[in-house]
Protein backbone atom coordinates (compact mmCIF):
# COMPACT_ATOMS: atom_id res chain seq x y z
CA UNK A 1 0.00 0.00 0.00
CA UNK A 2 0.94 3.73 -0.98
CA UNK A 3 2.17 5.95 1.87
CA UNK A 4 -0.41 8.43 0.50
CA UNK A 5 -2.90 5.62 0.98
CA UNK A 6 -2.62 4.52 4.31
CA UNK A 7 -1.92 8.14 5.80
CA UNK A 8 -5.14 10.77 6.63
CA UNK A 9 -2.62 13.19 6.47
CA UNK A 10 0.79 13.92 4.51
CA UNK A 11 2.15 17.34 5.05
CA UNK A 12 5.27 19.56 5.23
CA UNK A 13 5.49 23.22 7.17
CA UNK A 14 8.05 25.60 7.96
CA UNK A 15 9.65 24.66 11.58
CA UNK A 16 11.72 28.03 11.89
CA UNK A 17 12.95 29.89 9.01
CA UNK A 18 16.31 27.37 9.08
CA UNK A 19 13.99 24.01 8.95
CA UNK A 20 11.31 22.02 7.17
CA UNK A 21 9.01 19.22 9.16
CA UNK A 22 7.28 16.65 7.90
CA UNK A 23 4.38 15.12 9.76
CA UNK A 24 2.61 11.76 8.75
CA UNK A 25 -0.61 10.89 10.33
CA UNK A 26 -2.86 7.87 10.63
CA UNK A 27 -6.52 7.40 11.65
CA UNK A 28 -5.83 3.43 12.62
CA UNK A 29 -3.50 1.89 14.61
CA UNK A 30 -3.12 -1.03 12.29
CA UNK A 31 -1.51 1.14 9.40
CA UNK A 32 0.02 3.04 11.32
CA UNK A 33 2.02 0.27 13.22
CA UNK A 34 2.72 -1.21 9.03
CA UNK A 35 4.37 2.53 8.64
CA UNK A 36 6.31 1.71 10.97
CA UNK A 37 7.23 -1.45 10.37
CA UNK A 38 8.11 -0.91 6.91
CA UNK A 39 10.41 1.47 7.77
CA UNK A 40 10.45 3.85 4.65
CA UNK A 41 10.35 7.42 6.22
CA UNK A 42 14.13 6.73 7.84
CA UNK A 43 16.76 9.55 7.89
CA UNK A 44 18.89 7.78 4.62
CA UNK A 45 15.50 8.25 2.73
CA UNK A 46 15.59 12.21 3.60
CA UNK A 47 19.06 12.73 3.27
CA UNK A 48 18.37 11.35 -0.17
CA UNK A 49 15.30 13.07 -1.06
CA UNK A 50 16.12 16.43 -0.05
CA UNK A 51 20.16 16.26 -0.15
CA UNK A 52 20.88 17.12 3.46
CA UNK A 53 23.48 14.89 5.32
CA UNK A 54 21.44 12.02 7.10
CA UNK A 55 23.31 13.11 10.27
CA UNK A 56 20.84 16.11 10.40
CA UNK A 57 17.68 14.93 9.99
CA UNK A 58 15.44 14.18 13.23
CA UNK A 59 12.50 11.22 12.84
CA UNK A 60 10.27 11.20 15.76
CA UNK A 61 7.57 7.78 16.48
CA UNK A 62 4.61 8.87 18.10
CA UNK A 63 2.67 6.53 18.78
CA UNK A 64 0.21 8.36 21.66
CA UNK A 65 -0.59 10.68 17.79
CA UNK A 66 -0.53 7.87 15.59
CA UNK A 67 2.11 9.83 13.71
CA UNK A 68 5.53 9.36 11.88
CA UNK A 69 7.43 13.04 12.17
CA UNK A 70 10.25 14.23 10.62
CA UNK A 71 12.45 17.24 10.67
CA UNK A 72 15.12 18.35 8.06
CA UNK A 73 17.23 21.27 7.34
CA UNK A 74 15.02 23.74 5.33
CA UNK A 75 16.55 23.10 1.44
CA UNK A 76 16.78 26.94 0.64
CA UNK A 77 16.13 29.21 4.08
CA UNK A 78 13.12 30.65 4.05
CA UNK A 79 12.35 33.04 1.67
CA UNK A 80 16.22 33.58 -0.04
CA UNK A 81 16.31 34.62 -3.39
CA UNK A 82 14.97 31.53 -5.35
CA UNK A 83 12.97 30.14 -2.75
CA UNK A 84 9.45 28.95 -4.13
CA UNK A 85 7.92 27.92 -1.04
CA UNK A 86 7.34 30.10 1.51
CA UNK A 87 5.68 28.26 4.19
CA UNK A 88 7.05 24.99 3.07
CA UNK A 89 4.01 23.43 2.73
CA UNK A 90 4.06 21.52 -0.76
CA UNK A 91 7.61 19.58 -0.13
CA UNK A 92 5.50 16.32 0.82
CA UNK A 93 5.06 14.91 -2.47
CA UNK A 94 8.42 12.10 -2.89
CA UNK A 95 6.67 10.97 0.43
CA UNK A 96 3.16 9.73 -1.50
CA UNK A 97 4.60 6.89 -3.14
CA UNK A 98 6.47 5.14 -0.35
CA UNK A 99 5.51 1.85 -0.46
CA UNK A 100 4.47 0.44 3.28
CA UNK B 1 35.07 26.18 16.20
CA UNK B 2 37.67 27.37 13.82
CA UNK B 3 34.71 30.70 13.26
CA UNK B 4 34.86 30.87 17.75
CA UNK B 5 38.17 31.02 17.89
CA UNK B 6 38.56 33.65 15.08
CA UNK B 7 35.24 35.76 16.00
CA UNK B 8 34.99 36.13 20.15
CA UNK B 9 38.32 37.96 20.85
CA UNK B 10 37.20 40.35 18.13
CA UNK B 11 33.74 40.76 19.13
CA UNK B 12 34.97 41.19 23.17
CA UNK B 13 37.26 44.02 21.99
CA UNK B 14 34.93 45.79 20.39
CA UNK B 15 32.32 45.39 23.21
CA UNK B 16 34.45 45.36 25.80
CA UNK B 17 32.15 47.08 28.75
CA UNK B 18 29.13 46.25 27.57
CA UNK B 19 28.34 42.62 27.70
CA UNK B 20 30.50 39.47 27.15
CA UNK B 21 29.54 37.19 24.35
CA UNK B 22 30.22 33.63 26.13
CA UNK B 23 29.35 30.98 23.82
CA UNK B 24 28.34 29.67 20.52
CA UNK B 25 28.03 26.83 18.55
CA UNK B 26 27.22 25.45 15.03
CA UNK B 27 23.43 23.76 15.02
CA UNK B 28 23.50 22.03 11.81
CA UNK B 29 25.24 22.72 8.16
CA UNK B 30 22.85 22.16 4.89
CA UNK B 31 25.33 20.31 1.86
CA UNK B 32 25.72 22.87 -1.16
CA UNK B 33 24.24 25.76 0.67
CA UNK B 34 26.65 28.38 1.61
CA UNK B 35 25.16 29.44 5.31
CA UNK B 36 26.06 28.41 8.82
CA UNK B 37 23.47 28.17 11.66
CA UNK B 38 24.69 29.34 15.14
CA UNK B 39 23.57 29.70 18.86
CA UNK B 40 25.00 32.62 20.39
CA UNK B 41 24.57 33.51 24.21
CA UNK B 42 25.49 36.78 25.69
CA UNK B 43 26.37 36.85 29.17
CA UNK B 44 26.19 39.50 31.47
CA UNK B 45 23.12 41.30 29.03
CA UNK B 46 20.72 41.70 32.26
CA UNK B 47 20.69 45.43 31.87
CA UNK B 48 22.15 46.22 28.31
CA UNK B 49 19.55 47.19 26.05
CA UNK B 50 18.03 45.61 22.96
CA UNK B 51 19.23 47.99 20.90
CA UNK B 52 22.52 47.02 22.03
CA UNK B 53 22.23 43.73 21.83
CA UNK B 54 20.63 44.32 18.46
CA UNK B 55 24.04 45.94 17.12
CA UNK B 56 26.22 43.02 18.78
CA UNK B 57 24.19 40.45 16.90
CA UNK B 58 24.71 42.53 13.46
CA UNK B 59 28.37 43.00 14.43
CA UNK B 60 28.89 38.99 15.08
CA UNK B 61 26.62 38.64 11.96
CA UNK B 62 29.25 40.96 9.68
CA UNK B 63 31.94 38.97 10.52
CA UNK B 64 31.17 36.28 8.08
CA UNK B 65 28.15 36.37 5.66
CA UNK B 66 27.89 33.11 5.45
CA UNK B 67 26.29 33.07 9.57
CA UNK B 68 22.83 32.62 10.44
CA UNK B 69 21.78 32.71 13.85
CA UNK B 70 19.69 29.95 14.90
CA UNK B 71 18.99 30.80 18.81
CA UNK B 72 20.43 33.80 20.47
CA UNK B 73 20.17 33.44 24.14
CA UNK B 74 20.19 36.15 27.24
CA UNK B 75 20.49 34.43 30.19
CA UNK B 76 19.40 36.32 33.17
CA UNK B 77 17.26 38.78 30.96
CA UNK B 78 13.83 39.46 31.75
CA UNK B 79 11.54 37.88 29.70
CA UNK B 80 9.55 41.14 29.91
CA UNK B 81 11.92 42.14 26.81
CA UNK B 82 10.79 39.63 24.60
CA UNK B 83 7.66 42.26 24.23
CA UNK B 84 9.75 44.63 22.34
CA UNK B 85 11.44 41.19 20.54
CA UNK B 86 10.21 42.53 17.25
CA UNK B 87 13.11 45.25 17.44
CA UNK B 88 15.28 41.95 16.41
CA UNK B 89 13.79 42.44 13.12
CA UNK B 90 16.71 45.02 12.55
CA UNK B 91 18.51 41.87 11.91
CA UNK B 92 16.80 40.92 8.64
CA UNK B 93 19.60 41.27 6.25
CA UNK B 94 18.17 42.91 3.17
CA UNK B 95 19.12 41.34 -0.09
CA UNK B 96 18.35 43.91 -2.09
CA UNK B 97 15.64 44.69 -4.44
CA UNK B 98 13.27 42.41 -7.00
CA UNK B 99 11.55 42.24 -10.04
CA UNK B 100 9.47 39.46 -12.00
CA UNK B 101 8.23 38.41 -14.83
CA UNK B 102 5.09 36.31 -15.21
CA UNK B 103 4.05 34.47 -18.38
CA UNK B 104 3.86 31.50 -20.15
CA UNK B 105 4.44 29.44 -23.11
CA UNK B 106 2.15 26.88 -24.81
CA UNK B 107 4.15 26.33 -28.62
CA UNK B 108 5.39 22.58 -28.17
CA UNK B 109 8.74 22.67 -30.20
CA UNK B 110 9.61 25.26 -27.50
CA UNK B 111 8.34 23.18 -24.65
CA UNK B 112 10.37 19.77 -26.13
CA UNK B 113 13.42 21.80 -25.91
CA UNK B 114 12.56 23.46 -22.29
CA UNK B 115 15.55 23.71 -20.41
CA UNK B 116 18.02 23.86 -23.40
CA UNK B 117 15.74 27.33 -24.44
CA UNK B 118 16.03 28.65 -21.06
CA UNK B 119 19.60 28.42 -20.72
CA UNK B 120 19.96 30.00 -24.06
CA UNK B 121 17.69 32.92 -23.04
CA UNK B 122 20.03 32.97 -19.90
CA UNK B 123 23.17 33.52 -21.95
CA UNK B 124 21.29 35.79 -23.98
CA UNK B 125 20.09 38.20 -20.71
CA UNK B 126 23.74 37.79 -19.32
CA UNK B 127 24.75 38.73 -22.43
CA UNK B 128 22.83 41.68 -23.42
CA UNK B 129 22.57 43.34 -19.02
CA UNK B 130 26.55 43.35 -19.78
CA UNK B 131 26.07 45.57 -23.02
CA UNK B 132 23.47 47.94 -22.07
CA UNK B 133 24.04 48.73 -18.77
CA UNK B 134 27.95 46.98 -17.50
CA UNK B 135 28.78 50.37 -16.60
CA UNK B 136 26.31 50.92 -14.32
CA UNK B 137 26.20 47.67 -13.02
CA UNK B 138 29.96 47.91 -12.20
CA UNK B 139 30.67 44.84 -11.47
CA UNK B 140 27.47 44.91 -9.11
CA UNK B 141 26.10 40.76 -8.87
CA UNK B 142 22.53 40.14 -9.80
CA UNK B 143 20.68 37.24 -9.50
CA UNK B 144 17.82 36.02 -12.25
CA UNK B 145 15.77 32.43 -11.48
CA UNK B 146 13.42 31.43 -13.60
CA UNK B 147 10.83 29.35 -12.24
CA UNK B 148 8.67 26.72 -14.67
CA UNK B 149 5.30 26.03 -12.74
CA UNK B 150 4.05 23.26 -14.46
CA UNK B 151 7.59 21.55 -14.35
CA UNK B 152 9.31 21.49 -11.44
CA UNK B 153 8.72 25.14 -10.01
CA UNK B 154 7.79 23.87 -6.54
CA UNK B 155 10.54 21.31 -5.33
CA UNK B 156 13.47 22.62 -8.38
CA UNK B 157 16.10 20.68 -8.19
CA UNK B 158 14.82 18.30 -5.70
CA UNK B 159 12.33 17.32 -7.99
CA UNK B 160 12.01 13.75 -8.18
CA UNK B 161 9.65 14.08 -11.61
CA UNK B 162 10.79 16.43 -13.87
CA UNK B 163 7.53 17.04 -16.44
CA UNK B 164 9.07 16.82 -19.99
CA UNK B 165 5.87 15.97 -21.83
CA UNK B 166 4.91 19.36 -21.34
CA UNK B 167 1.63 21.19 -22.65
CA UNK B 168 1.76 24.10 -21.30
CA UNK B 169 4.13 26.18 -18.90
CA UNK B 170 4.05 28.82 -16.51
CA UNK B 171 7.21 31.38 -16.17
CA UNK B 172 7.86 33.37 -13.44
CA UNK B 173 11.62 35.56 -14.12
CA UNK B 174 12.94 36.82 -10.65
CA UNK B 175 15.60 39.21 -10.29
CA UNK B 176 17.61 40.23 -7.46
CA UNK B 177 19.83 43.24 -7.92
CA UNK B 178 21.46 45.78 -5.38
CA UNK B 179 18.95 49.14 -6.53
CA UNK B 180 15.37 49.22 -7.64
CA UNK B 181 16.58 50.82 -10.93
CA UNK B 182 18.74 47.80 -11.80
CA UNK B 183 16.34 45.39 -10.97
CA UNK B 184 13.98 47.08 -12.81
CA UNK B 185 16.62 47.58 -15.76
CA UNK B 186 17.36 43.77 -16.11
CA UNK B 187 13.83 42.42 -16.22
CA UNK B 188 12.78 44.77 -19.19
CA UNK B 189 15.93 43.52 -20.78
CA UNK B 190 15.56 40.19 -20.12
CA UNK B 191 11.49 40.82 -21.62
CA UNK B 192 13.14 40.74 -25.23
CA UNK B 193 14.92 37.16 -25.28
CA UNK B 194 11.86 35.41 -24.11
CA UNK B 195 9.91 36.86 -26.28
CA UNK B 196 12.05 36.00 -29.61
CA UNK B 197 14.73 33.84 -28.78
CA UNK B 198 15.09 31.35 -31.89
CA UNK B 199 14.56 28.07 -32.18
CA UNK B 200 15.84 26.26 -35.34
CA UNK B 201 12.59 24.70 -36.10
CA UNK B 202 11.03 27.99 -36.92
CA UNK B 203 12.19 29.93 -39.52
CA UNK B 204 12.08 34.26 -38.99
CA UNK B 205 11.13 35.80 -36.07
CA UNK B 206 8.72 34.08 -33.99
CA UNK B 207 6.77 35.41 -30.64
CA UNK B 208 7.97 32.76 -27.63
CA UNK B 209 6.39 34.05 -24.60
CA UNK B 210 2.83 34.90 -23.47
CA UNK B 211 3.56 38.26 -21.17
CA UNK B 212 0.62 37.89 -18.47
CA UNK B 213 1.34 42.06 -18.17
CA UNK B 214 2.14 45.18 -20.09
CA UNK B 215 4.72 46.21 -19.02
CA UNK B 216 6.03 42.72 -18.35
CA UNK B 217 7.88 43.71 -15.14
CA UNK B 218 6.85 44.26 -11.65
CA UNK B 219 8.79 45.71 -9.04
CA UNK B 220 8.79 44.37 -6.03
CA UNK B 221 10.76 46.43 -3.64
CA UNK B 222 13.38 45.74 -0.98
CA UNK B 223 13.53 41.28 -0.53
CA UNK B 224 15.30 40.39 3.11
CA UNK B 225 16.34 37.19 4.06
CA UNK B 226 16.22 35.80 7.88
CA UNK B 227 19.32 36.10 9.71
CA UNK B 228 17.42 35.30 13.37
CA UNK B 229 15.67 32.18 14.29
CA UNK B 230 14.45 32.57 17.72
CA UNK B 231 15.28 34.63 21.54
CA UNK B 232 15.61 32.82 24.74
CA UNK B 233 15.45 34.15 27.89
CA UNK B 234 16.55 31.06 30.18
CA UNK B 235 17.49 32.73 33.87
CA UNK B 236 21.01 30.19 33.86
CA UNK B 237 22.75 29.51 30.71
CA UNK B 238 23.54 26.48 32.60
CA UNK B 239 19.61 25.46 32.18
CA UNK B 240 20.21 25.34 28.41
CA UNK B 241 23.77 23.95 28.07
CA UNK B 242 26.72 21.82 29.90
CA UNK B 243 29.63 24.59 29.48
CA UNK B 244 33.34 23.75 29.52
CA UNK B 245 35.64 26.59 29.73
CA UNK B 246 38.19 27.26 26.82
CA UNK B 247 41.00 29.78 26.64
CA UNK B 248 41.31 31.30 23.15
CA UNK B 249 43.92 33.69 23.11
CA UNK B 250 44.29 35.88 25.99
CA UNK B 251 40.35 35.59 26.06
CA UNK B 252 38.85 33.27 28.75
CA UNK B 253 35.36 31.94 26.50
CA UNK B 254 32.88 29.27 26.83
CA UNK B 255 31.64 26.10 24.62
CA UNK B 256 28.71 24.88 25.17
CA UNK B 257 28.06 21.28 24.37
Amino acid sequence: MKLSEAASLVRSKNAGPFQLTFDVLFEEVGTFLAAVEADVLTPAFFARTFHCPASSVHVYICPNARAIKATIPRPKTQGTFGDADLHGGQQYAPLLDLEI
Amino acid sequence: MDVQRALLPSVSKAFPTAVLVLAFRETLCREGVDERLFELAIQGATKAPLSEIVHICQYFLDQQPSLRLNKLLLPGKSSAASESASDMTALLRQSGYSSIIGGGIRDPLILGQLEHWLQEVRQRIDAMVETLIGDRLAGAHYELVIHQYGRNAVMADLEPDPQVQLHEVGLVVEILAPTQDLASLIAQISRQPLLHHPIPEWVGGVTTFACLHNPAHIDRGPVYQFNLNHVLFPERLEDVYRLELLEVGTEMVGTAR
